[in-house]
């Protein structure tokens, strides 16, 4: 018996948009698998914040059909709001009220009784780490404060799917940190979450899968690792040996599975012929020889190096 | 020269709002000479002089004079504060305040160079209407006093006007705001030239032993008096009696004094502007005693109990009714409108008596702050969705679950709360008089019949507009446009068709039934009232249709 087909947390089919002249997306086919925390990367203008707005039932496809949960963001987009939380990259608050009337008027918003608001709140606020402001203006609050009150205000319904359009732009080293950080126990709690940034490396240790966009169209889609392996020409790794590193040079040119040995900051980028191939045999080699190794790591391409290498770096 | 002129300048020239603003300018004076014109002609014709026995000592070129200048007047009133509103507020939203800071220029030169760009502006615009005043000049009967006079205030109102502007836009970051916030500090600074006026004409008096010929020396100084009779069109009225008729000597002595008043005033306002951008260069947090007032003018005073629980069972029936309820800027709105209708009753019942007897008087509030009310609720709605649209929150709403329909209710509606019962109270006070003036043959309901049906439409035509304008002004302006403009334009052609005094043979409209109607039931009141209730109708289907298709969201962010 073939179990049941599970139900991707987002799916679009031709997915495309036009204002206007402008081609904003085309022809997107994108899956968001539920539990994920999908990192969507692109230029300016690549297409993302109109994806994300679409899935968000903001925008209306031009063609192509979006689904959330198995629900059409057109056709069902009343019960597709009550399972999204979309944070755009604005702060969008009324900088006159309070934390607790802000959050209190978005419960209301989305229906949630007058008993369940307070309790609500108070765990959505727990949550971000804004308990101790809870009665302070938004207007006096700082821009990371405001930053975590938007993840609250998302949070309030306590939706499946996390819509996040660069949720830790403008935000110092800490408060990114933090931000990451809350993103992950969201992920423990069963959140798919899907979120925009331009910082790749910190979506590299976040995220499990990732989108790339460019000019509105879908340059890869998968895991991370995956987008590595695409565009690494060869497998490379780097040693660093006591004492000097010209004999261990030596003995590692004369393995059949070394391609090349070049010597940078007294350390030896080793690149093999095949990708395949582990690389063990380097500690192998140069342990028997009685050679004292250091350092043994593999050469890994960051996402922000993946992404130089997949995009052209062209924008519409 | 000071770079902050220069900039200014070299902006202005690339913005195509001035070449706007100048078209308005010319256009409301030629506008104004041709109501002057037809208005005077039809007195002429009928022999029915609105004001009176008064009306007989009018000459052509005085009653058009008085008209085309009352516009001008009206015009100085409104755009002089829109020039300045945004010159500060407009640098803070966009970090480039602080940049200033940087160099060698002082707070009081950023001031001088925004108040001297925007007052070359100012002047652009003025030139581009005063052709127009010359021409009841040559139509003869108008006296070099009242010239003087006319440009005397005109000044005055304009650089009141731009000192006000600059002032309230150091104050407020948003340009909405600053602009509400400039237009009560006009109406203060007004006030404060006048004081400044009477001790300076006194002072005078004492210093210079000049002896006045009345018992009422305070009347020399009377800068609102002499201001309100420019607004109301009614400079060319001679005096009633017992008022001081002044020599040459007293008169230059008074307005003498006038023009340092106002320079005084606003330089001293300019100064708190600069003191103001001192202070934002420092960027120093919020006061706490800021925060605690913001605090305060939100929290229920009488009955909080009772009141946050009707505010939590309105916020769980309507969330969007309850944020617009609470809001400082609403009830500041609705008590501040109260204030302003029964500050023109009371200021017209005090100092009215040189209009032309009880109807003259009378009639004054019964048409001005029905004006004034629906130029207010025109400001409102321009700014409607507005703020939600510059914050990012109407993004927010319109993907909660909340309906349109729900939305557009919710909003409409909180503008009609806003404005009820100001609206009421004027209705009551202007039925009051109405009632005792019948006996008299004068009927001004028209008023109220077109103030009544505005604070249902407007709103409606506000949103609609602020959602299609790319700027707050031109959303205000378009909501007067659709609004009142055009309903009332439509609705004089179509008694002009049905009147065969104004095209000198039969009426168009001659014997049919149309004309019966217009003739026995409509009158000009009335019939704006029903063109304005279908505008507002459509404006209703339009404003949906926008937020539909989202092309706010386009305009501001674009598709990224």
């Amino acid at each position: 018996m073939t179990p049941p087909p599970t139900v991707p947390a987002v799916q679009t089919r031709s997915l495309g948009r036009i204002f206007g002249s402008m081609v904003a997306l085309r022809s997107l086919d994108l899956t968001v698998h539920k539990g994920d925390l999908f990192g969507f990367i692109g230029s300016n203008g690549a297409g993302k914040t109109t994806t994300l707005r679409i899935l968000a039932t903001f925008l209306t496809p031009t063609m192509g059909t979006a689904e959330v949960l198995g629900l059409d963001v057109v056709k069902e987009a009343d019960r597709v709001r009550h399972l999204i939380g979309y944070m755009p990259d604005f702060f969008g608050v009324y900088k006159d009220m309070e934390v607790t009337e802000y959050l209190d008027f978005f419960g209301a918003c989305y229906k949630i009784p007058a008993a369940q608001r307070e309790k609500t709140v108070a765990d959505v606020l727990e949550l971000v780490g804004l308990s101790e402001k809870k009665g302070s203006l938004i207007g006096a609050l700082s821009r990371g404060m405001q930053q975590r009150l938007g993840l609250a205000r998302v949070l309030i319904h306590d939706p499946q799917l996390l819509l996040l359009d660069e949720p830790a732009s403008g935000l110092d080293p800490r408060a990114r940190i933090e931000m990451m950080a809350i993103l992950q126990e969201l992920q423990r709690m069963g959140k798919t979450i899907i979120i925009s940034s331009h910082i790749l490396s910190e979506l590299q240790s976040l995220c499990n899968r990732c989108a790339i966009i460019e000019r509105g169209q879908l340059i890869y889609s998968g895991p991370i690792k995956g987008v590595k392996v695409g565009v690494t020409e060869a497998r490379a790794f780097w040693v660093r040996v006591a004492g000097a590193p010209e004999t261990s040079r030596e003995l590692l040119l004369q393995r059949p599975e070394t391609e090349s040995v070049e010597s940078a900051e007294g350390r030896l980028k080793v690149v093999l012929k095949n990708p395949d191939d582990d690389g063990s045999f380097i500690a192998e080699t140069l342990v028997q020889a009685g050679q004292r190794v250091l350092e043994l790591r593999e050469d890994e391409l960051g996402l922000e190096e993946v992404f130089l290498r997949v995009t052209k770096g062209d924008t519409q | 020269m000071n770079p902050v002129i220069q900039r200014e300048l070299l902006e202005q020239c690339r913005n195509p709002a001035l070449f706007r603003l100048r078209l308005i300018s010319g256009a409301g004076a030629i506008g104004a000479l041709l109501w002057g014109i037809t208005v005077w002609a039809e007195m002429q014709r009928s022999g029915n002089f609105v004001f009176g026995p008064w009306g007989v000592l009018f000459s052509e070129g005085g009653f058009v004079f008085g008209r085309v200048q009352m516009v001008l007047t009206l015009l100085i009133l409104a755009l002089a504060p829109t020039l300045t509103a945004d010159a500060i507020a407009r640098e803070r939203r966009e970090s480039t305040l602080n940049l200033l800071g940087l160099t060698p220029l002082t707070p009081s030169a950023v001031a001088v160079g925004k108040s001297a760009a925007n007052l070359l502006r100012a002047l652009t615009l003025w030139l581009a209407a005063l052709p127009i005043l010359t021409v009841p000049f040559l139509m003869g009967g108008v006296g070099g006093r009242q010239v003087v006079e006319v440009m005397v205030v005109h000044g005055v109102i304009l650089l009141v006007g731009l000192a006000a502007g600059l002032l309230a836009s150091a104050v407020s970051t948003q340009f909405r705001r600053a602009l509400a916030l400039a237009f009560v500090l006009e109406l203060a600074l007004l006030v404060g030239v006048e004081l400044v006026h009477m001790v300076a004409v006194v002072g005078l008096q004492v210093v210079l032993s000049i002896s006045v010929p009345t018992s009422r020396p305070m009347e020399l100084s009377q800068t609102i008096h002499l201001v309100s009779r420019v607004v109301t069109g009614e400079v060319m009225r001679p005096l009633p009696p017992g008022f001081p008729v002044l020599s040459v000597g007293q008169w230059l002595a008074s307005l003498g004094c006038l023009i340092g008043a106002v320079v005084l005033v606003g330089w001293l306002t300019i100064l708190t502007a600069a003191r103001r951008i001192a202070r934002l260069w420092k960027e120093e947090p919020v006061r706490p005693r800021t925060l605690a007032i913001q605090r305060e003018l939100t929290r229920p005073v009488l009955f909080p109990g009772w009141i946050r629980q009707q505010q939590r069972r309105r916020l769980a029936q309507n969330p969007l009714v309850w944020i617009q309820h609470r809001s400082v800027a609403a009830a500041l709105t609705r008590w501040g409108w109260i204030f302003i209708v029964i500050l023109v009753w009371m200021l017209i019942a005090t100092t009215g008596g040189w209009m032309g007897g009880f109807a003259g008087q009378w009639s004054v509030p019964v048409w001005m702050a029905p004006l004034l009310l629906m130029g207010g609720m025109a400001f409102s709605a321009a700014g409607g969705f507005r703020a939600e649209r510059e914050n990012g929150t109407l993004e927010l709403l319109l993907v909660t679950p909340l309906t349109l329909n729900q939305l557009l209710q919710s909003r409409w509606s909180s503008h009609v709360r806003e404005f009820l019962f100001p609206v009421m109270l004027q209705l009551s006070l202007s039925i009051y008089v109405e009632g005792l003036w019948r006996r008299a043959g004068v009927d001004y309901s028209r008023f109220n019949w077109w103030l009544l049906m505005s604070l249902l439409t407007l709103p409606a035509v506000g949103l609609w507009r602020g959602l299609r304008a790319r700027n707050f002004v031109t959303a205000v302006l378009s909501t007067v446009f659709w609004g009142l403009f055009l309903p009332g334009a439509l609705a004089m052609v179509v008694s002009a068709l049905g009147n065969p005094d104004y095209f000198g043979g039969p009426a168009v409209l001659q014997g049919t039934g149309v004309q019966f109607f217009l003739e026995t039931r409509l009158d000009w009141g009335v019939l704006p009232a029903a063109v304005q209730f279908l505008i507002g109708l459509v404006a209703l289907v339009l404003v949906r249709r926008e937020l539909v298709s989202r092309q706010f969201a386009h305009q501001t962010s674009g598709g990224g």
